[in-house]
């Protein structure tokens, strides 16, 4: 097989797998999220709430460093 | 006399248009050219060049979508873009075990180079624009460019250096050391050019562009051209029906116009609504024209991108179709702080450099 074709089926592979890895992990936190709430564990779900503000920022902060910096 | 393959893609007919002065161009210098294309694509260079050969090379499916979502189309439709895109390997391979070239010409199409032959790809778009929040897609776009560009010996960029006047902003500048090798920026191609004579029309309206958002804009637009002064035009870009629809003494609509009809309208104009994609912004820096209004086609990110550049450049002025409103639209547009395209070499200069530095090279002399 022609080795563009080759590599485009691995990048395909690889952002398909990405995406549901994605998926998986943003359901793994709603669940773990949800289940400190049920059982009265609010320290824990606080520390997931911070958790996801502060990734969701910095993932946020590097994307409008990217473009002010003219890279994207 | 060399033999040169020239193969545009057939999604809209941009690729072929702006192949149109290369092609000439390689004639003049008596060579043969092979044109393989499907669709439309095929159909105009065609007609064009009826003494060339014409061979049938279908290329990739168009995900076009009904709404604004476009890119979630785009990600589904990519299996099937990559068998296109081995089948398109695979019909090259025959078409090249037929005859013999001295030269490959790509538009955009990916798979269409070879090992053996030198190949050389177009295109204004060597790093793809993706909404900020999908920053991580647009690095990866950019990385897998480069290794499709590092399968051809130059990738022609229509478009000024980005040190220049850069007509496509972002979209032409090269990100990985494999495109930026390879890069030439020719300057613009259109097969538009400019003729000397009175701008007698005050408004052309052009609402082109993949389906259905084609209809969608002529929806939108037909009842708002009604209401504003002055001479109009309305090309409806719908082929297969030429006949003309008169609606008023100051108003006509051409349901569908030749090249030659069309760029006769753009010359004449005064002022023209269009959408925002990169041909018809080529046409009109090569027309010189000042004043415009550009209507981005939803969901296609490129356009978005140049009609945010050009706003931020005060180049001219854009809407979206949801919230375009004529009657405070084309004022604003006609404001002195947009000021049009700066001045830049036109197709006829760039189409002579680029045979003289690149593909001279690799031809008969």
């Amino acid at each position: 097989m022609d080795d563009l074709v080759v590599t485009g089926a691995l990048g395909l592979i690889g952002f398909y797998l990405a995406a549901v890895l994605l998926l998986f992990a943003i359901y793994s936190v709603a669940r773990l999220l949800y289940i400190s709430l049920t059982a009265g564990d609010f320290g824990l779900a606080l520390g997931v709430t911070v958790a996801i503000l502060v990734a969701g920022s910095l993932y946020l902060a590097i994307g409008c460093w990217l473009h002010e910096t003219d890279r994207i | 006399m060399s033999h040169i393959l020239v193969s545009p893609l057939n999604w809209g007919l941009g690729h072929a248009t702006r192949d149109i002065p290369i092609i000439k161009n390689l004639l003049d210098h008596n060579h043969e050219v092979t044109i393989a294309a499907c669709g439309n694509a095929r159909s105009v260079l065609e007609q064009e060049f009826p003494g060339c050969r014409s061979i049938e090379f279908p290329d990739y499916p168009v995900p076009y979508s009904q709404s604004r979502f476009f890119l979630p189309k785009l990600f589904a439709f990519f299996p099937l873009i990559l068998k296109s895109l081995s089948d398109e390997r695979k019909n090259l391979d025959l078409i090249l075990a037929k005859d013999c070239y001295d030269l490959i010409i790509s538009d955009n199409r990916l798979g269409v180079f070879s090992s053996e032959i030198p190949s050389v790809f177009i295109t204004h778009q060597v790093h793809y624009h993706l909404p900020l929040i999908f920053w991580p897609a647009e690095l990866l776009a950019v990385a897998m460019n480069g290794l499709v560009h590092e399968k051809y010996r130059h990738i022609i960029v229509p478009d000024n250096p980005p040190d220049g006047i850069t007509l496509a902003g972002k979209l032409s500048r090269p990100g990985t050391e494999a495109t930026k090798k390879r890069v030439y920026f020719s300057g613009i191609l259109t097969s538009t050019q400019k003729v000397d004579g009175e701008e007698d029309l005050d408004y052309l309206v052009m609402i082109s562009g993949p389906e259905p958002q084609r209809t969608r804009l002529e929806k939108i637009l037909l009842p708002q051209v009604n209401t504003i002064e002055g001479s109009r035009v309305i090309l409806l870009g719908r082929p297969g029906n030429h006949a003309m629809q008169k609606q008023s003494d100051t108003c006509r609509v051409i349901p569908y116009a030749s090249t030659r009809e069309k760029e006769n309208l753009m010359n004449r104009a005064k002022f023209i609504i269009c959408r925002s994609g990169y041909t018809s912004m080529m046409e009109i820096a090569e027309l010189g024209k000042r004043h415009a209004l550009f209507i981005p086609t939803p969901g296609q990110t490129e356009q978005e991108y140049l009609s945010w550049y050009y706003e931020k450049k005060s180049w001219f002025h854009s809407q979206s179709q949801y919230r375009l409103d004529l009657s405070t639209d084309i004022p604003i547009a006609q404001q002195p702080g947009y000021t049009g395209f700066p001045g830049m070499q036109k197709t006829e200069d760039n189409v002579k450099r680029l045979y003289d530095q690149v593909l001279a090279r690799y031809l008969d002399r």
